[in-house]
C-alpha cells in the first residue's frame, strides 16, 4: 500500500489567495491524520473547492462530523458512492471515521485542504476543545 | 529576507488560528469514562425523586407559593440539564469510543445505547422515577459493556 500523499507547504499564491479571503484557516488538533498533518499544525482549506466538481480520492477534506454537527473533522477521502463519500484518517489505528460513522453526505463537505499555513517547530499536542 | 514559513509561523505564534478541526481520534484525544453519564444520571434521579417529594403549599399562602414555584422550577431546571448531559455522554461513548469489534463484543449494543438516550428524552419529557431508576440501570449496563471492552474489572458504585 503506498504512502499517503503529502499536503504542499504553504506558497505565495495560497498565502495571497488567504489574504484576499479566498482561504480559510484551522488548526488541527487530535492524530488521525498523522503523518500527513500533526496536532498543532495550521491548514487552509479552500470553501470553494467543490462548488464546481465532487471531491476525488485521495484528496484531504474539511467536512462536518455526521452525528456532532459542531465538529469539524479534517479526513481523507477515500472512495465516492453515489451522492456520498467514504472517509479515512491516515493514521487508522488511531482515527474515528467513515469505519465508525459510516459514508458521509456530499452537503457535509466544507471545502478541500489545499496547505500546510504553518507547522510549529516544536510539536506540542493541543487539548482538544471542550466538548459541550 | 524572511522566507514565507517563517511569516506564516510568527502569524501562528502571535495571531493563531481561532477556528480548530479535529483530526478524530479515540486514544490521544482524551479518557473515555462512563463515570461521567453515570453522574449526571443519579443527579436526574435525585432531581426527580425531590420533585415528587416536593408538597405544594397551602392555598393562600403566597409567600410559601413563590417559594415552591422557586424550588420546583430550580428542580424541573436541574433535571432537565443533567438529563442532556447524561444524553451527551453516552452519545460520545457510542459514536467515538465504540468499534465494530465490540459490536461483535456485544451485539445489543446499539439497541443498549439506543435506548439509553430514549430514557434521557423520557426523563426530560416526564417526571417517572421509574424511568430515571431504568436510565440508571441502562447506565449501568453500559459500565459493564465499556470496561469489559478494556478487559478491566471495575465495580459498579454510585454517589448517592
Amino acid at each position: 500500500m503506498s504512502p499517503p500523499s503529502p499536503v504542499q507547504l504553504i506558497n505565495g499564491v495560497e498565502f495571497l489567495l488567504w489574504l484576499a479571503g479566498r482561504r480559510q484557516r484551522l488548526v488541527v488538533y487530535h492524530r488521525s491524520m498523522v503523518p500527513t498533518l500533526q496536532p498543532g499544525d495550521e491548514i487552509l482549506f479552500n470553501p470553494r473547492s467543490y462548488t464546481q466538481r465532487r471531491p476525488q480520492p485521495g484528496e484531504i477534506i474539511v467536512l462536518v462530523h455526521p452525528q456532532q454537527p459542531g465538529l469539524p473533522l479534517v479526513k481523507r477521502v477515500e472512495r465516492i458512492l453515489e451522492e456520498k463519500i467514504w472517509v479515512v484518517g491516515d493514521n487508522g489505528e488511531a482515527s474515528t471515521d467513515s469505519r465508525q460513522f459510516g459514508a458521509v453526505d456530499l452537503p457535509q463537505v466544507l471545502g478541500q485542504v489545499t496547505c500546510i499555513f504553518s507547522r510549529p517547530v516544536l510539536a506540542v499536542p493541543l487539548k482538544p476543545p471542550a466538548r459541550r | 529576507m524572511m522566507n514565507l514559513q517563517f511569516i506564516t509561523r510568527l502569524i501562528q505564534h502571535y495571531k493563531p488560528a481561532t477556528a480548530a478541526v479535529s483530526a478524530h481520534c479515540d486514544g490521544p484525544c482524551g479518557v473515555y469514562d462512563p463515570s461521567s453519564a453515570r453522574i449526571a444520571a443519579e443527579a436526574v434521579l435525585s432531581m426527580t425523586k425531590k420533585i415528587l417529594d416536593l408538597q405544594p403549599p397551602a392555598a393562600g399562602d403566597v409567600t410559601a407559593r413563590v417559594a415552591y414555584e422557586n424550588t420546583i422550577s430550580r428542580y424541573i431546571a436541574i433535571k432537565e440539564e443533567q438529563a442532556q448531559i447524561t444524553k451527551d455522554e453516552l452519545l460520545i461513548l457510542w459514536t467515538d469510543y465504540f468499534k465494530p469489534q465490540h459490536l461483535e463484543q456485544f451485539p445489543d449494543l446499539h439497541t443498549t445505547f439506543w435506548q439509553a438516550a430514549k430514557l434521557c428524552s423520557s426523563c426530560k419529557v416526564e417526571v417517572s422515577q421509574q424511568h430515571a431508576s431504568d436510565l440508571m440501570s441502562a447506565v449501568e449496563k453500559i459500565h459493564s459493556m465499556f470496561w469489559a471492552t478494556k478487559n478491566r474489572e471495575v465495580a459498579w458504585y454510585t454517589a448517592s
